[in-house]
């Protein structure tokens, strides 16, 4: 009997622990990426421009999904606890101090070819799409209140 | 006199109708699809030069003092990032260009020198500015661009009589993160009198200042704000004066609130000033906002050659509508300042867009 309530007690807790391939988004730079202390709070100033240079000195390239991409939204709540268009006015002010938002890319493919070859680049992907070509350099847990499933192809 | 109105009015909004169709046409047109982009600028070369700028086209209809129509604004951005650690900028204004009060007039000044600075990135954390910007006094100076700004007015408060708005000198600038929230510090010496060659209506003779700026939670700053200066020319007084500034912002899903608060010192001549705004933004839909503003300001006021001593009690209350992300069209109306020379009772309204 106590044998059975052991087996039944772990597997409920085998049932309540989360997956081993965790819903997650990661933050890619390229191979060479040296820096040596990041966080969220940095990742969001890079992303923002309010950090340009990194330690090194050389500029940050940020890289952005479009819009409308299911894991632009998603990084956009995750870093800015806001929609990629609720942000058109931080944009605007920023267009009138002198600087650009990130560029631009279609497709987590186009995301990971532009971090690949462009120095000080930084992106984000789904796991399923990182290769040995990119370095992750952070990893944020994204919530299953966000309703977002990783498509890998 | 309304035959010249009407088409005054009918010119400024020709004006702006073509001029938002030639930016959406330049916009879908392929060939500079990837250069081009409205409210952001044109790349003419890669991405290390940036031009852009905005233009505004206001309308007022003040209590006892008629209309007037005014392509009043028209800005022009060059951003250059030569290398990693530099960054130029330089923003050229051709203040009320074309203006309708008594008659049309097209402006005889050539161009203000807005802004003209370069940054030096010393480090992540660290940048130095020289040249001429905005004086980092509260919010809304440094964010005055008509596209940006909620109000076709400017409150009370932050207008040149009480600080100048332009300082040519040094800023260092330091960013901390304090709490996991960030935390800027902002130390500026100028020097206008010897440094602006191409001076405003109202600079500084020379000042000192500094700008702390802390964002409290996610969608929540506070800034204090200190100034010394003395004016290049206010009734041939040059004492020294004193500011002192706090201000608050707080926005999230299209609602605000912001407020600023200054206190200014100017001796017995020059006489003390102290006021505040309170506005609040609310989204209704559609890309349409509610806006609303409280003012007060008391003490001895420097405008358009004149003194008053008084206070004052102001609002505003208005609608903008932002059908794209660069084009903002105001209207307002503006009661409690009566036919003062301050701030008359009146209705306003503007057109303005970021190119």
């Amino acid at each position: 009997m106590l044998i059975r309530i052991f087996i039944l007690t772990i597997l409920l807790l085998l049932a309540m622990s989360p997956p081993s391939i965790a819903n997650e988004l990661l933050i890619i730079a390229a191979k060479n990426y040296s820096e040596k202390h990041i966080n969220k709070k940095k990742i969001t100033n890079i992303f923002l421009r309010k950090q340009l240079i990194n330690q090194q000195g050389k500029r940050w390239v940020p890289v952005n999904l479009n819009p409308q991409h299911p894991l632009r939204m998603v990084f956009s709540e995750l870093f800015f606890d806001q929609q990629p268009e609720e942000m058109d006015n931080f944009w605007n002010i920023k267009y009138f101090q002198g600087f650009s938002p990130p560029y631009v890319v279609n497709s987590q493919e186009a995301m990971l070819r532009f971090v690949v070859s462009t120095p000080n680049a930084i992106g984000y992907v789904s796991p399923c799409f990182v290769n040995e070509n990119v370095k992750v350099i952070f990893k944020i847990r994204i919530k299953a209140k966000m309703g977002f499933k990783s498509q890998c192809k | 006199m309304l035959n010249c109105l009407k088409l005054s009015i009918f010119m400024v909004l020709k004006f702006i109708v073509l001029f938002c169709y030639s930016l959406l046409a330049m916009a879908e047109q392929q060939s500079i699809e990837s250069n081009y982009h409205w409210g952001r600028g044109l790349k003419p070369a890669g991405n290390s030069l940036t031009l852009g700028g905005y233009a505004n086209a206001a309308y007022e209809n003040l209590d006892h003092q008629g209309n007037k129509v005014a392509i009043d604004d028209l800005s022009l951005f060059i951003t250059w990032n030569p290398s990693s650690r530099l960054h130029f900028f330089s923003e050229l204004e051709f203040e009320d260009a074309i203006s309708s009060n008594r008659g049309i007039r097209f402006s005889n000044q050539t161009f203000l020198v807005e802004r003209l600075y370069a940054d030096y990135l010393i480090n992540e954390t660290s940048k130095l500015r020289f040249g001429k910007f905005l004086t980092p006094v509260g919010i809304w100076n440094s964010i005055h661009a008509a596209p940006l700004v909620w109000t076709t007015t400017r409150p009370l408060i932050t207008e040149r009589s009480v600080f100048a708005a332009h300082t040519s000198g040094l800023m260092l600038s330091r960013d901390f993160i304090v709490n996991n929230h960030n935390l800027v510090v902002s130390v500026y010496a100028d020097d206008s009198q010897n440094l602006d060659l191409k001076k405003n209506r109202i600079v500084f003779k020379n000042a000192l200042g500094t700008r702390i700026n802390y964002e409290i939670i996610d969608h929540l700053q506070i800034g204090f704000s200190f100034l010394s200066f003395k004016n290049q020319a206010v009734f041939n007084h040059s004492d020294r004066n004193h500011l002192f500034g706090g201000d608050f912002l707080w926005k999230k899903k299209g609602f605000e609130l912001q407020s600023e608060f200054a206190y200014r010192h100017g001796g017995q001549r020059q006489g003390n000033e102290v006021g505040l705004y309170l506005q609040a933004v609310a989204p209704l839909g559609q890309h349409f906002s509610a806006v609303g503003r409280y003012e007060f300001l008391n003490g001895t006021h420097h405008r358009n050659n004149l003194t008053e001593t008084g206070s004052i009690n102001l609002g505003v209350a208005g609608i903008v509508w932002r059908p794209y992300t660069p084009l903002a069209i105001k209207t307002e109306y503006r009661f409690g300042g009566g036919d003062s020379i301050i701030a008359p009772d009146g209705f306003f309204m503007s057109i303005s867009t970021f190119f």
